[in-house]
């Protein structure tokens, strides 16, 4: 038992601040505003639920599943425009001075363009970690169809990356 | 073809983690949100807490019926008679006692149904989903059947449904206040109708909610809920209203010798004790507390101790009394007489004292019940760090008995202690028959068997001591005998 897990919510705050706004920043890419305020709603959310934080997942794990419904809230509000994918990012004159954030930006476009729950299993697996078995269970599912679904995923990205990327991954 | 799929992994891994480490916060924001933080815990002191925090993990939640309401926005353009209906069909639906849904999962190759049944007053929530994953709501407790590992989790739900939600009369109740707040949203709600269907559609911009209503009982019949920003993907669910729900998971098809755990780690690890409504051992000790139901009714019960320690009691709760024989000790607390007897047979004295009952006497007026007691006999003086609980059925001389192990690590005077006890509860009479308990405090592991008399030793003399013995009373009451 790791009794070192009996930080209060204000050290939490302290460490995952940055990787929260981080995450929240990527999804909503470019919308820097909307961003710091679905930082916020999370952060107060987390605050008011962390009594019922359990310890099962990481603190962070736990912070951003909050994340996601509130920017599932915020685009159910204000739904994106269809995401139009440059056709050659790199080709594309930048618009940003950091090229950077502009690639993390384009990532998220190419995220939002993602049918259905591909983007959440994409990011359950490459940011969370988390293992086939952990994803199935998660969602009520068997580990059979989250195996195929995560192949399509990883698929789909691939084929939207290699289309504005074209000839930059092998 | 292995090579591009690792490609793939690398490429979505290396592009994913720089994403979320691309963006800096504006200066000044983490401040800004610490401010919010600190005013948040401050006035949540005195707040109640929300009427249902939903928090049904595994897919798609017990409880959404409740959260769709949120769903309901309308107002600009509606016709105030669509408005009208579909808040006339809520109220109809969430006046019913007893909901179960249907709920089909279509999302990107995740495919089947789960069902949901709902009753309230009190609120009982049971959860089935297509992996076989089935969860139950109910009172302070959370359990859930993981079909993969067998085994059952017992979790404390206090901080899932608050008190606010246990106590709701209705699910209108319930909602009301969503609807209302969801009434300035806004979203033009237009009805159509079919033989014996009144369909009402919410467009809510791209995307169109339909809520079915049976026109003869004004109830839902089935909804298709679209997923906000995942285009394509819609959530249905169909509604019936039986009389009555499963009575438990078990009714569900989850196997009686599936082996029952709980979160007792990460319950104090991350929370102080004083923030818990449960712990786990009073998690446990409800589990084992409801299969012993019976034993609350017994007027006597006689125990017979064998192994470490040796002896015979009887105890009577009202009005109190406990009879003792261990070895060459026989003595008789009178509750009503707020007296302990104490026989001595080497001087043939019988002893009567009030004084030195104290805390004796006070834990068992506490207990309240022979299943009172029988639970006192589990619990340690020391905080429980660890505990641990399977659950199995064995047959044995012709009665069928559920067998309760509870393992635990406790605190004992600065160290940590471990023991085991084990529960034989009759499945036909719900009391407890036997209590095996061992433990690195007890030289040897002793057991409890029980049974239940009608009744028992009324005063000191029926447990054998002599009429003759000579009294010596310390109560300030000579010359009475005791009785």
């Amino acid at each position: 038992m790791s009794r070192g897990k009996q930080a209060d919510f204000s050290n939490v705050f302290d460490r995952h601040f940055e990787q929260v706004y981080g995450y929240v920043a990527y999804r909503l890419a470019p919308d820097a505003e909307a961003s710091a305020d679905i930082t916020q709603e999370t952060f107060l959310a987390a605050c008011k639920g962390w009594k019922s934080y359990r310890g099962d997942g990481t603190a962070l794990g736990w912070l951003r599943a909050i994340a996601r419904r509130k920017i599932a809230d915020h685009f159910r509000a204000r739904p994106p425009a269809r995401e139009q994918l440059p056709a050659d990012a790199a080709a594309s004159p930048s618009r940003s001075p950091d090229p950077t954030t502009e690639r993390a930006t384009l990532v998220a476009r190419i995220m939002r363009s993602l049918s259905n729950g591909q983007a959440e299993l994409l990011e359950d697996k490459y940011l969370e970690g988390l293992s086939v078995k952990q994803m199935a269970r998660r969602r009520g599912a068997s580990e059979q169809s989250i195996a195929s679904a995560l192949f399509r995923a990883r698929r789909a990205f691939r084929q939207r990356f290699d289309e504005v990327q074209p000839n930059k991954e092998t | 073809m292995n090579t591009n799929a690792d490609n793939s992994d690398n490429l979505i891994a290396r592009e994913l983690t720089q994403a979320v480490t691309a963006f800096t916060p504006p200066a000044g924001l983490k401040d800004r949100i610490r401010e919010h933080i600190q005013n948040e815990q401050k006035s949540s002191r005195g707040r109640s807490a929300p009427l249902l925090r939903v928090l049904v993990p595994a897919a798609a939640a017990a409880v959404a019926l409740i959260a769709a309401s949120i769903w309901l926005f309308p107002a600009n353009g509606s016709s105030s008679a669509a408005y009208a209906g579909l808040i006339t069909a809520l109220e109809s639906t969430q006046e019913a006692k007893h909901v179960h849904w249907r709920a089909s999962i279509d999302l990107e190759g995740v495919r089947g149904q789960h069902e949901v049944w709902i009753s309230i007053g009190p609120l009982r929530i049971l959860n089935k989903l297509p992996s076989g994953v089935v969860q139950s709501i109910e009172g302070d407790c959370m359990r859930t059947y993981d079909p993969l590992e067998k085994t059952i989790k017992i979790e404390d739900a206090s901080s899932t449904v608050s008190p606010e939600a246990k106590s709701i009369t209705s699910f209108a109740e319930a909602v009301a206040g969503q609807i209302e707040d969801a009434r300035k949203a806004g979203h033009r709600v237009t009805e159509a109708r079919k033989p014996g269907l009144i369909i009402y559609t919410i467009h809510r911009h791209e995307a169109e909610d339909r809520y079915y209503v049976d026109a003869s009982t004004g109830r839902f019949v089935r909804t298709e809920e679209h997923s906000g920003w995942a285009p394509g993907h819609v959530y249905v669910r169909e509604f019936d209203y039986p009389s009555t729900v499963p009575a438990d998971i078990y009714a569900l098809g989850v196997p009686r010798e599936a082996k029952i755990t709980e979160l007792a780690e990460a319950i104090p690890s991350i929370m102080p004790a004083t923030a818990r409504a449960m712990s786990p051992f009073e998690i446990h000790f409800a589990e084992i507390m409801a299969a012993v139901k019976d034993s609350e009714t017994a007027d006597w019960a006689h125990i017979k101790i064998t192994g470490g320690m040796t002896g015979e009691l009887w105890i009577s709760v009202k009005p109190l009394r406990q009879a003792v024989i261990q070895e060459t000790r026989i003595q008789y607390l009178d509750g009503g007489h707020a007296a302990l007897h104490i026989y001595d047979p080497a001087e043939n004295t019988l002893t009567v004292q009030r004084e030195i009952l104290g805390e004796h006497f006070a834990k068992l007026q506490e207990a309240g019940s022979i299943r009172g007691l029988v639970m006192s006999a589990l619990q340690h003086q020391g905080d429980l760090h660890q505990a641990q609980m399977t659950q199995s059925r064995q047959e044995a001389d012709g009665r069928q008995y559920d067998i309760f192990t509870l393992n635990e690590e406790y605190e004992d005077e600065g160290t940590t202690a471990e023991s085991k006890a084990e529960v034989y509860v009759d499945v036909d009479t719900n009391r407890v028959e036997r209590l095996v308990l061992t433990g690195d405090r007890l030289t040897q592991p002793y057991t409890m068997q029980f049974d239940y008399p009608e009744t028992g030793p009324l005063d000191i003399y029926a447990l054998g001591v002599p009429q003759d013995a000579k009294i010596v009373d310390l109560t300030g009451q000579e010359g009475q005998r005791p009785r």
